[in-house]
């Protein structure tokens, strides 16, 4: 029996990427609805979706997908317009598709096969609308969809821009195909779908005539014509196909190329058993000339190319990378011991091998945290379709514009990113973008401009969701705080504070409850979804303009660099990434908890560490000041002593951590002891707020 | 010996020393017994919690349990031990540490000997104790420990940062 599970889980990642891809091109479509190349990848990707979801007896997906592309076809020859209504259509077809892909193939509910009836129905209804439509192709569209075999199918050369080329395509098959539910010959048939295909099988023994077993192909040997590149075509059996069950190289153009036949009777006849054999062998059977070096070194690195490219990235379960990252954060704990241990050892060689370690130990925890990062792209991507259905259920009209979307982030960050952005992002839709006949009555364009941005920044991620609508009207937040008693009646609160308001849990300006937004519970999860992240969220706002929220996180979550400082007894942490400078100061007599220092010229607020997080002991005479921050918000901190610098491998202490102000977490020290880890985005808001702007002044 | 046949289930149970008293906790809440080491301390947390331990590379939470139940705190001596307990939380497992002036160690009793809680008058606060059982003549407070400490209190247990408006 065929290992069911196995082949689902295989073809459900890959149809769902597929899926995902498809998305995001009609989304791309709507913006340039002409973008002829763009028309011939949604073509190609519903294409591929329908002969693989046939092959994997997802008949029911096929058969919708093959709608969608008899539509896409027709648009394909500039026979039918792209419409936003027939892009909407396809969009509702993209997610009728996920759901039959979710269940099960083999017991669709009626339920759902009506649906699909009545989409496809829909679908057909755009075929009708054209004149010039052949009657065949309106009707085949609704009927259910049968073989599972893609039809022949030629792909011309106008919408594709590609040349028509001769391909040579080897199928091998290997022993777990039968496992994993892959036939042979459905996946041959497959590959009529983009052009006339000859295909010749090659047995072992070179014949028919072997005796006592049954005769099955080790492979086959097959000719392709058509407008596809060599590339696109392994892109496509990609997913599905390792290089060594599957090699395609080019030809070349059709015109010079020798006959089909010829070259199939050459790999019949057993003489072509490797690529350069097989140009040589072409080559010498049409023109008697050799064919030349050039000819020969194309085919070789184009075969280098081919498995180059198909073994340049593997699927890992994100469990095992997970895994992965915290053996690297124990070896590096080790690590840091190690070399510890050895400072005080008068060995030269042992010293050498800890130093090794400790460059070794720093490259493997670099590559293994770069495994985990991840562009942030498709969660943008997810982000356009959200924008563009809450944009419909609102009523508004809104331009998404996402940028930076190759930004590299950890993977648990940018799920648990998720969430907060979705967040950010039904704010701005909602309560920032005014509705269209508001805009065009204050001087603004109808459509309003909601945008997502990424981008790098040392060692920090900075995300920006900014809109251009009313902004946040400060007033009603004030007069909001004073109802609910957070401020007395008579203050006039700068913005800051005012912004800070929309963070307390309950708070809403909204004056109803929406079906997107307005209970109350929006800005302060976001708040403290960010915090966790440690990252901060700061929010600037102009009354007419529009509002942005910007939000800065740390590239990782698992491992940082820190300095160590000590403060009496304890040791504690500080992100390397927010040091800017280290300072001295006398003090003499008794402290307070916040002075000020003075720092290029200017006076910072300095945070004695010691009374502020009570260590117990006398305050010393001396003490080193570590200055933190970023762009003119630096704050000192006064510490006892710096160790130096250290990896720190981030832990947390379950709940603990969560409500412990000014602390992000723990960490393992060289000597086996823990340190905390600062949270200095907290302890620097703290300072500025209890300094005031006086400090500046 | 208790008849099997007729015995009710048996609970194990560690029995270990707070001060004068000798208290017992369902011995599938603990993890293991300890010798006190380098404890980190978290500032802004009460002061019954006494910081924090490393278990292999783990931050496990340590708080004085007597001083928190009231009876005193824990001398450290050389019987002094720390018990890591699991406690239920919110959809997983947190540990935490309990010191203790000795460890017993386990004790079996049978389901039917745990008494209820006397309603007054012992030494640990009613709402902690699960019962009370008599072992060689003498009253062994059960502990609670779902209720010992609940994930709100751990939470809780931090000052949060001060709000903006706490400062003007």
């Amino acid at each position: 029996m065929i290992d069911r599970p196995a082949v689902m889980r295989l073809f459900g990642d890959e149809a769902r990427e597929l899926l995902i891809d498809m998305e995001s091109l009609f989304l791309e479509l709507e913006q340039t609805p002409d973008d002829r190349a763009l028309v011939a990848r949604v073509f190609r990707t519903m294409h591929t979706l329908k002969g693989s979801g046939a092959m994997f007896g997802y008949t029911e997906a096929a058969r919708v997908a093959h709608a969608l592309e008899d539509v896409f076809d027709r648009v394909r020859h500039g026979r039918l317009p792209l419409t936003s209504e027939l892009l909407g259509l396809c969009l509702e077809a993209k997610d009728h598709l996920q759901t039959l892909l979710e269940g099960d193939p083999a017991d669709v509910p009626v339920a759902v096969r009506e649906a699909s009836d009545a989409l496809m129905l829909r679908i057909a209804a755009f075929e009708h609308d054209e004149a010039d439509v052949d009657d065949g192709q309106a009707v085949h569209a609704a009927k259910p969809y049968d073989t599972g075999v893609p039809e022949h199918m030629t792909i011309s050369g106008d919408a594709t821009g590609e040349a028509e080329v001769c391909l040579w395509v080897r199928l091998t098959p290997a022993d777990d195909w039968m496992w994993r539910g892959l036939d042979p010959l459905r996946l041959l048939d497959s590959f009529r779908g983009y052009g006339p295909f000859e295909v010749v099988p090659v047995f072992a023994d070179g014949g028919l005539e072997h005796v006592g077993e049954v005769p099955f192909p080790v492979r086959w040997e097959g000719v392709l014509t058509g407008r596809v590149s060599a590339d696109v075509l392994r892109q496509d059996y990609a997913w599905l196909l390792d290089s060594e069950n599957l090699s395609i190289m080019s030809l070349g153009k059709r015109s010079d190329c020798p006959p089909v036949r010829a070259l199939l009777s050459a790999a019949v006849g057993g003489r072509v058993n490797d690529p350069l054999a097989l140009m040589a062998a072409a080559r010498a059977m049409e023109r008697e000339d050799i064919c030349n070096c050039m000819d020969v070194q194309s085919v070789a690195s184009e075969v280098a190319q081919a498995a180059e490219a198909s073994s340049s990235s593997i699927r890992v379960e994100s469990a095992k990378l997970d895994r992965l990252v915290g053996f690297v954060g124990e070896l590096v704990i080790l690590q840091s011991r190690l070399s510890q241990l050895v400072r005080g050892v008068p060995d030269d060689a042992m010293r050498e091998v800890a130093e090794g370690l400790e460059r070794l130990a720093g490259s493997l925890r670099d590559s293994a945290m770069s495994m985990r990062m991840v562009p942030m792209g498709s969660t943008f991507h997810s982000f356009r379709r959200l924008v563009r259905d809450l944009a419909a259920q609102l009523g508004k009209k809104v331009l998404f514009e996402a940028e930076g979307g190759d930004t590299e982030l950890d993977k648990t960050l940018i799920d648990q990113l998720r969430d907060p952005l979705l967040h950010l992002l039904r704010n701005a839709m909602d309560h920032g973008i005014e509705p269209p006949e508001v805009r065009l009555a204050t001087g603004k364009p109808e459509e309003g401009v909601v945008r997502l941005g990424a981008s790098h920044s040392g060692g920090e991620v900075h995300i920006y969701v900014s809109d251009d609508g009313a902004g946040v009207d400060l007033e009603k937040v004030r007069l909001r705080a004073v109802a609910m008693g957070l401020i007395p009646p008579e203050t006039e609160p700068d913005t800051a504070t005012l912004l800070a308001l929309l963070y307390v849990p309950g708070f809403t300006t909204a004056p109803g409850v929406s079906e997107i937004s307005g209970r109350g519970v929006g800005m302060d999860v976001v708040h403290s979804a960010i915090a966790a992240l440690r990252g901060s969220l700061d929010m600037e706002t102009t009354p007419g303009r529009g509002t942005t929220c910007h939000i800065r996180l740390p590239l990782t979550l698992a491992i940082i660099d820190g300095m160590r400082v000590l403060v009496g007894g304890d040791s504690y942490i500080v992100p390397l990434t927010m040091v800017e400078a280290c300072l001295e100061r006398f003090v003499d007599g008794a402290v307070r908890t916040v002075e000020c220092i003075e720092y290029r010229g200017r006076l910072i607020p300095c945070v004695s560490l010691r009374l502020l997080l009570g260590v117990p002991g006398e305050q010393p005479g001396y003490e080193r000041v570590i200055v933190a921050g970023k762009e003119g918000h630096e704050v000192g901190f006064a510490v006892d002593a710096v160790v130096g610098l250290q990896q720190a491998v981030i832990k947390g202490v379950g709940n603990l951590c969560r409500n412990v102000a000014w602390i992000s977490g723990t960490t393992v020290d060289a000597d086996g002891g823990i340190s905390l880890i600062l949270d200095v985005v907290q302890l620097i808001r703290f300072a500025v707020g209890s300094v005031g702007p006086e400090a500046h002044a | 010996m208790m008849d099997p046949h007729t015995a009710s289930p048996a609970l194990h149970m560690l029995a270990f020393r707070l001060g004068d008293e000798t208290v017992a906790m369902d011995i599938l809440c603990v993890r293991e017994v300890l010798d006190p080491g380098d404890i980190t301390r978290i500032p802004q947390m009460p002061d019954y919690f006494l910081g924090v331990i490393n278990l292999r590379g783990y931050a496990v939470p340590v708080i004085d349990l007597r001083h928190k139940l009231g009876m005193g705190r824990v001398a450290h001596t050389p019987a002094t031990r720390i018990v890591i307990l699991d406690l239920p939380g919110a959809g997983e497992l947190q540990l935490m540490g309990v010191f203790a002036d000795s460890v017993r160690g386990v004790v079996e009793v049978a389901t039917d000997q745990l008494l209820p809680p006397p309603s007054m008058g012992a030494a640990v606060p009613q709402p902690y104790l699960r019962g009370i059982v008599r072992i060689d003549n003498r009253f062994v407070l059960v502990l609670d420990h779902e209720r010992l400490l609940t994930m709100d209190e751990i939470t809780g247990m931090a000052l949060s940062t001060p709000s903006l408006l706490d400062r003007r």
